[in-house]
């Protein structure tokens, strides 16, 4: 039974303005004229205006339309890996992992991919990224081979692993606070797809690249004299962090049982590494992409809008109409939808909009959950389907095309979404098995 | 204490359109850390410094990763050199300068001279054509001067207390 919703109050002009408003703020956003966070300030700033004249919406509700859990989770996030990756561990990893397998460059190829994947689960992909090329990139100088299949393998393996946990991702950050779901939920019902994908890919990376990173025994020889030793810069703030970061880690899994909101642990974790290290203060606060949290706010107020005239609501009810309230359908047309949808476009406006939209649809289905993993899945994985997909895709491209290695939007597609369909695929035989 | 009064009248200029490699050669050659980039009327449009040439050498992926750079393997360097020598001046000169009266203060020399990456000032005609130039070595030389005279004030204010 599809639940009715009334909105008397608002007008036929109400709903045209929010819409068009919306609209035109995602087209500017698509179109990468101006930058997603100015759009999103403007646009917020708009639909509040036409909010208040065409009474739909008010600086009250705007406000509350802000999801400060998600803010304060990427914020202390950030802080706390910018002064975490200062640190050298991930280069001593990386490099340690190297020459555990002797130099030779496929089970390099395979080895990174697994670290990309458990840094991505626990830290932002962009911020994974950003550790990792320069890792690739001086692995492959060592090595003398082409650095573009390691890098393809990177950001592929860094969207697969980001899907996996509630902070790994920002469409999961906007997810889990929005659904109340809570990282544990997170590792025990994305983590056990997301592991299988992850090794049903592996061979897929072999046989798509294993004949192009052939390198001579002496280049081999180059990696095991690099010292891994040598990257770690400050002993004690090592430690300090590790120490901290095992504490946000303990915070994470528990934090649902506690009744602790995931934002309040990573503030917690923050402030507590500022207090251990508190030198820095600055340059930890430099960290924090203010230009990804202000996008955030910006955004939360523009879809706070359009929820308010009712017309996510309308396509909720069309929506379910169509799979005729039927969970399986719905789940599938979501996961598919989300997909291809966020191959193309910014995943993170557009499951901001899918949340009050999914939300809608608890009138029809007394679990939403399956719902939700459908949208993150499908909103994770999309980010392989093309070059402009995710944001880590385009950094691995930019640093990759400025060190002399172009990487086209058709060569990424080539083997990118081939994966997305694989991994998609995968996630989709999971939720008919688990939740349908 | 006046621009005039310290400037250099052998300022090194490049053109707009020579390569990275021309203005290392130039460098160089004259031994020193900044060139006056000048358009064809010998107006400066730009300045060049030897940390502007080494920024655009050094790849993307290892200015934001220092801790990576001590792993490079040898010949990095030379490769990236080759990729960036046939880079226009033009493309990644410093756009953003002050260019200076003869007439001007020594202090605003001082102060712009070390904002930003503004190694050298261009001192121009009233038609706005290079004349000379004031570097960091010029603001010292007048901070050497203003220190000296300071003291000699000083002394003298003391004889005549005596």
């Amino acid at each position: 039974m599809i639940e009715e919703v009334v909105h008397n109050e608002v007008t036929t002009a109400a709903v045209i303005a929010a819409l068009l408003i919306f609209l035109a703020s995602y087209g500017l956003i698509i179109s990468e004229k101006v930058h997603r966070t100015i759009v999103s300030l403007i646009g917020a700033s708009i639909i509040i205006i036409a909010g208040i004249f065409l009474q739909f919406y008010d600086q009250h509700q705007a406000i509350n339309a802000i999801d400060f859990n998600t803010i304060g989770l990427l914020i202390g996030m950030m802080i706390i890996v910018e002064i975490v990756k200062h640190t050298g561990l991930f280069q001593y990893i990386a490099i340690k992992a190297a020459k555990k397998v002797k130099g030779r460059p496929w089970p390099i190829m395979l080895i990174f991919a697994v670290i990309t994947a458990v840094f991505s689960a626990l830290l932002d992909n962009v911020t994974t990224v950003l550790l990792l090329v320069p890792i690739t990139m001086v692995i492959c100088d060592n090595l003398h081979v082409n650095p573009k299949p390691f890098l393809l393998v990177v950001v592929f393996s860094s969207n697969i692993g980001g899907t996996a946990t509630l902070i790994g991702d920002p469409p999961n950050i906007l997810i889990g606070s929005a659904a109340g779901l809570s990282f544990m939920d997170f590792v025990k019902n994305l983590g056990p797809v997301v592991v299988l994908m992850f090794l049903a890919i592996i061979p897929f990376f072999y046989w798509r690249y294993h004949k192009r990173i052939q390198t001579d025994q002496k280049y081999m020889d180059n990696i095991m004299e690099l010292k891994e030793k040598e990257s770690i810069k400050d002993k004690k703030l090592l430690k300090k962090s590790l120490v901290v970061l095992g504490l946000v880690m303990l915070g994470f899994i528990f934090h649902g049982a506690l009744g602790l909101e995931a934002a309040t642990i990573a503030i917690f974790g923050a402030g507590l590494l500022l207090l251990l290290e508190n030198k820095n203060l600055e340059k930890a606060l430099h960290g924090v992409e203010w230009t990804t949290i202000f996008f955030f706010v910006g955004l939360f107020v523009l879809v706070g809008g359009l929820e308010n005239t009712g017309v996510l609501s309308w396509l909720a009810e069309q929506i379910l109409l169509f799979t005729q309230g039927n969970l399986a359908v719905t789940s599938t047309v979501i996961l598919w939808g989300s997909a291809f949808i966020s191959a193309f476009v910014d995943n993170i406006p557009f499951v901001a909009t899918m949340i009050p939209l999914v939300q809608d649809m608890g009138g029809t289905f007394s679990n939403l959950n399956p719902l939700w993993w459908s949208l993150a899945l499908g909103a994770c994985l999309g980010g392989n389907g093309a070059l402009v997909g995710a944001s880590a895709n385009l950094v691995v491209a930019g640093m990759s095309e400025k060190a002399g290695y172009k990487i086209t939007f058709v060569e990424f597609m080539k083997t990118g979404l081939v994966i997305m369909i694989i991994t998609v695929a995968i996630s989709n035989i999971y939720l008919w098995l688990r939740y349908w | 204490m006046q621009v005039k009064d310290y400037m250099t009248t052998w300022v090194n200029t490049i053109g707009p359109d020579n390569t990275l490699e021309e203005a290392v050669e130039k460098m160089s050659e004259k031994k020193t850390n900044s060139l006056v980039v000048v358009d064809k009327s010998k107006k400066p449009i730009g300045v060049i410094s030897s940390h502007l040439l080494i920024k655009e050498i050094v790849p993307e992926y290892l200015k934001g990763s220092e801790i990576m750079a001590q792993f490079g393997v040898k010949g990095t360097l030379a490769k990236y050199a080759k990729k960036a020598k046939h880079h226009k001046i033009k493309d990644f000169m410093y756009k953003d300068i002050h260019v200076l009266d003869p007439d001007d203060a020594m202090i605003e020399a001082a102060t712009y001279v070390v904002e930003g990456a503004r190694r050298v000032l261009p001192v121009v005609d009233k038609e706005g054509k290079l004349i000379g130039a004031i570097t960091r070595t010029s603001v010292k030389i007048a901070l050497h001067d203003a220190l000296s005279e300071a003291e000699e004030m000083e002394k003298k204010g003391k004889q005549e207390e005596i």
